[in-house]
């Protein structure tokens, strides 16, 4: 019977080596699509460096961490507008090599500034319209394709390019007890290195619910600046995310890097699935006013001396509290040698 | 054949690596809170873990219901708190009142107003509420404050 079979394959042996291959596959699929992750993790790290240096060199030639953001109601200041309103990236562009956007852009007008609103007023609208790729991380889905639209101070907007890193500006009035701060502790005693400037008569500002503040010097980041956190990732917006579920792709407009309310403040949230808070889940659980990330199991954070560190899921919220405020320094235990590992 | 049941363990030894996770185990714990023996509604308590090892770890917590009663969450909603010491904060803040016109952070919704129990008993280190989740007890705590 065998000096009859002619050289082919049996069934059996075909099935055989199509598993084998098939799991061969199933193995190298995975390998590379991680080397593609890490790529990306490194190309964001990156971004993050020059976030943080062009902080430092702002800092040395101005002589302040550059604010979070600023609000300036000082009468006439931008007529027909209330005020004027930026956020922290437009100051950040001459340091990212991004100096012919910020000559087109005029910061004695609002951000929303267009004259399609207000004819004959400066079109800053238009310049934030333009991606820039050092606020980009490549792990979030969409890409250059994103575009924030919404409200803001009430000038509409639309067709904005987004930011994936934002500063997280200190710990939410609601949340202060939470993280193992006195109750007697408020947003401003707890602000982050990066913090708004808020300036115009009292009496307007305070009709807008605000005190005047102005920004940091290095010599107020009273935690040391090794142990401060300057900028976060808030990646993905528009799109809204509960854990890695989308649940709406134009929610979060504030996304916009120009946008000044594209910071946020820490409550975190009550499991890895969940939006509400406060929580011990600070990183990757939603991007919601949370710090967030594509990358697996953490985020990228750029700290105000410079340094870049990928800070964990689960990483103590304590932890992870003391190094967004400045000047917590012996509040709570985690405040002595708080650190990302 | 032989060749099959080889293949059918290699998913089994690939799925091995997955395991793991050191969280502690939560028990159910829940409570109530009065103020002058009525309920208070919306107070924020917070359990802060006591000891060198444990003060950096998560915090169970939970917000007081309109019968001012409570279920601790840990690592998800009425889950429970691992098994120790722990300190205990209250604060029953004011609702913040209107949205302020200008906002900073585009989070929206009223911030916390001040604390109705003045910051008596939020402050950690200064509490003067201690309790312990133990295994096998009910735990439930009543916190009847002036």
């Amino acid at each position: 019977m065998t000096s009859m079979r002619r050289g082919g394959f049996t069934l059996i042996e075909l099935l055989v080596v199509i598993a084998i291959i098939a799991v061969l596959i199933g193995l190298l699929v995975p390998a590379v699509q991680k080397v593609r992750e890490a790529a990306n993790r490194m190309q964001c790290t990156n971004n993050l460096k020059q976030l943080g240096l062009a902080a430092m060199n702002y800092e040395s030639t101005n002589g302040h961490i550059p604010p979070s953001a600023i609000f300036d109601v000082t009468p006439n200041i931008a007529p027909p507008y209330p005020g004027i309103a930026h956020s922290w990236a437009p100051s950040l562009l001459p340091y990212i090599e991004q100096d012919a956007l910020y000559k087109v852009y005029n910061m004695k007008y609002p951000w929303g500034s267009s004259p399609s609103i207000v004819p004959g007023t400066p079109d800053n609208q238009a310049v934030l319209k333009n991606q820039i790729k050092t606020f980009l991380c490549p792990s979030s889905p969409g890409g250059n394709n994103r575009t924030c639209s919404g409200t803001s101070i009430g000038l509409p907007y639309s067709g904005l390019a987004p930011t994936d890193y934002a500063t997280c500006t200190s710990i939410n009035s609601g949340s202060i007890t939470f993280f193992g701060y006195p109750a007697t502790a408020t947003s401003t005693t707890l602000a982050s290195s990066m913090q708004f400037q808020v300036r115009g008569p009292a009496a307007v500002v305070a009709a807008y619910g605000l005190t005047a503040s102005e920004p940091n010097r290095i010599a107020s980041i009273l935690d040391g600046t090794t142990n401060t956190i300057l900028i976060c990732e808030d990646a993905g917006r528009p799109f809204e995310y509960i854990g890695r579920t989308l649940k709406s792709s134009t929610s979060r407009g504030d996304g916009a890097w120009g946008n000044h309310e594209n910071d946020y403040g820490l409550d975190g949230c009550v499991s890895m699935n969940s939006q509400s808070g406060p929580g011990n889940f600070v990183i990757n659980a939603t991007n919601d006013n949370e710090t967030y990330s594509f990358h697996t199991g953490g985020a990228n954070l750029v700290f105000t001396d410079g340094h870049v560190a990928f800070a964990k899921e689960s990483m103590s919220p304590t932890t992870y509290a003391a190094l967004i405020t400045a000047r917590g320094a012996g509040m709570t235990p985690a405040e002595t040698s708080p650190s990302t590992d | 054949m032989r060749f099959f049941f080889v293949m059918a363990f290699i998913p089994a030894f690939i799925l091995c690596g997955c395991a793991g996770n050191d969280r502690p185990p939560v028990l159910k714990a829940s409570g109530e809170v009065t103020v002058g023996g009525k309920p208070v509604d919306g107070a924020l308590v917070v359990f802060h873990p006591q000891g060198k090892e444990r003060e950096r770890d998560v915090k169970p917590f939970a917000k007081t219901d309109d019968q001012g009663k409570f279920n601790l969450s840990t690592y998800a909603q009425d889950d429970g708190a691992p098994e120790g010491d722990y300190a205990i904060t209250i604060v029953w803040n004011k609702p913040g009142g209107p949205e302020p016109k200008m906002s900073f952070t585009g989070e929206g919704g009223p911030k916390a107003g001040p604390d109705r129990l003045n910051g008596r008993f939020g402050t950690p280190s200064a509490t003067p509420l201690k309790k312990t989740v133990k295994k096998g007890d009910a735990n439930e705590f009543k916190f009847e404050l002036k």
